[in-house]
């Protein structure tokens, strides 16, 4: 039925059409000057100038953001893959007693909105001398992944066949062997899932770091736009440099691993 | 299970890094909030005094916390029309005569990776009253009547933030219905074009009920996220006009962070976190019963 297929098609084009033209103008006006985007709002940046860029770098500190950035969702990362497999591991397959409650106590945790923990946050970090550092940052935003990542090592964990394990501890191994030579080896896909969501979770994060990082050269990208838009709001072209700035590395790594980042993003849906 | 070779107390030994950070950082906190919940601190002050219930009761009557809590719950209903649309989406996707399934999934989805300050300076340029995207397409089409201060606007204010949010949910809600689709049994349709049932009875008869552990999911996720938003409105418009759209989260902020009545944000968080959990027993005990 061509009829049909042209309509699903034509459905399919609009809605394309409406996932990109936001990402599309945005891009567009930020290699324009405000003064022609205020003119003429959808005209085409004939020539295009990358002026804003070079000002939106040197008036705002996006080379800092975006290492600030780079470094805690990394951070974030390492933290919470090491400890969490850890600690899935020893409640999962060496269940020592009292497991099933510990684990409890950590599955709540994927249910709390930050706002039960804020202000205590706030001076505890501060307390510790670790607001304005990366460190405070990583902490945190580990501590409030983990539960997820638990969760999700746990369900691979359960279901990897005991006999596995069991020949390797008739072979003498001891438990941290097994978990670097057996296990971890089979979690493999489940660790990128975990790598993908919580490296998502902490580039996109921003109300942690409204709270604990209040220096400008501490900021990371989210945070440091929500306030270069406070600054230069009125300069829509700077502005947009700066979404661009802000969003084009993660764009880019999503269009490289396409499939492992879909498959972290919706196992991160069930943190709910 | 228990590997007999293996015990004693060393095993803790696992749990123990993970177990410090999160109860140093989650926990712990979560425990002061709920004292604190109990007090009249204004968050500065070396001293506090204990008032009861006295926040909770007040919370019940507050309009300002009700007239935020009303406006959750439109977003929690703005937020089914992504997830229906996505729906659509993941069934004309899975029709066998698509061509360039994987390059749709891709554009479908890359609104949702983007961090919500992005979307919400993105959607800022498109809602502004004087050159915005949106006003300037209504005038472009002769709809000069339509256009307004969209952010600005008593009424629109809501419904347009909550537009942007869907803007980045409708690829996410439509990868969750991929997936799901992909455990349907074809045979059940094949066996339904026999009996000459057409595509539309087909998507309502085996398609939708098939897919009804991801509706659920998505229905419950959408409510809890939506119960926690704060990003979007915080970067479109801070709540305003007036508290027009205003969320919880936001309410929250305003109490400990601007009003310093930190005793009485710490019970309205006491409120929302004990709403989610409830919200997420209920989902537990359904998904069991499925």
């Amino acid at each position: 039925m061509p009829a049909k297929r042209t309509l699903g098609y034509l459905a399919l084009g609009a809605t394309s059409a409406v996932a990109l033209i936001p990402t599309l103008w945005i891009l567009v006006i930020s290699l324009r000057s405000t003064r022609d985007v205020a003119d003429d709002p959808i005209g085409l940046p004939v020539p295009p100038t990358l002026a804003n860029y070079t000002e939106a770098w040197n008036t705002a500190r996006f080379g800092d953001y975006l290492l600030n950035s780079f470094l805690i969702a990394v951070g974030v990362v390492v933290l919470v893959v090491i400890t969490g497999l850890l600690a899935a591991f020893g409640m999962t397959t060496l269940r020592p007693p009292g497991s099933g409650a510990l684990l409890a106590v950590f599955l709540i945790g994927m249910t709390l909105p930050i706002w039960a923990l804020i202000n205590p946050l706030f001076r505890l970090v501060r307390d510790a001398g670790l607001l304005d550092t990366r460190s405070g940052v990583i902490l945190v935003e580990a501590a409030i992944g983990l539960p997820l990542a638990i969760f999700l090592f746990r369900s691979f964990l359960r279901d990897i066949p005991t006999d596995l394990v069991e020949a390797a501890v008739i072979d003498g191994a001891t438990p941290l062997r097994v978990l670097v030579h057996v296990t971890a080896p089979l979690a493999l896909p489940v660790v990128y899932t975990v790598i993908v969501f919580q490296f998502m979770f902490s580039w996109n994060e921003f109300v942690i770091p409204l709270f604990l990082l209040q220096s400008d050269e501490a900021r990371t990208l989210p945070l440091g736009l929500s306030f270069f838009q406070g600054r230069y709001g009125s300069d829509q072209s700077l502005v947009s440099a700066g979404a661009i700035m802000a969003s084009a590395p993660i764009v880019f790594v999503y269009l490289l691993f396409q499939r492992h980042f879909v498959s972290g993003l919706t196992a991160g849906a069930v943190k709910g | 299970m228990g590997f007999g070779l293996w015990s004693g107390p060393t095993h803790y030994l696992f749990i123990v890094p993970a177990l410090a950070i999160y109860a140093a950082f989650v926990l712990y906190p979560l425990v002061q909030t709920l004292g604190i919940s109990f007090t009249d601190w204004d968050g500065l002050s070396s001293t506090r005094d204990g008032v009861g219930v006295e926040n909770y009761r007040k919370a019940l009557t507050d309009g300002r916390l009700r007239s935020a809590l009303w406006n959750n719950l439109t977003w929690v209903v703005g937020s089914w029309l992504p997830q229906a649309f996505g729906l659509g989406l993941a069934a004309l996707l899975s029709a066998n005569w698509i061509a360039g399934r994987t390059a749709f999934r891709t554009i479908f989805f890359l609104p949702a990776t983007l961090s919500l300050v992005v979307v919400g300076v993105m959607w800022n340029a498109i809602y502004n009253p004087l050159w915005g995207g949106l006003n300037t397409a209504l005038e472009a089409v002769g709809l000069d009547s339509l256009t307004r201060a969209w952010l600005g606007d008593q009424t629109w204010a809501l419904p347009s933030v909550i537009n942007a949010a869907n803007w980045t949910y409708f690829g996410f809600a439509m990868v969750i219905f991929l997936a799901g689709l992909q455990s349907i049994d074809q045979s059940l349709y094949e066996a339904a074009a026999l009996d000459g049932a057409g595509s539309w009875r087909q998507f309502l008869h085996i398609t939708v009920p098939g897919l009804r552990n991801q509706i659920n999911l998505l229905l419950v996720i959408s409510f809890i996220n939506t119960l926690r938003q704060f990003d979007l409105v915080f970067i479109m418009t801070g709540g305003g006009p007036g508290n027009a759209s205003e969320l919880i989260g936001i309410y929250i902020y305003d109490l400990i962070q601007l009003r310093r009545q930190v005793g009485y944000g710490s019970a309205v968080a006491v409120l929302l976190t004990i709403s989610v959990l409830i919200t997420s027993v209920i989902f537990l005990k359904v998904r069991e019963e499925n």
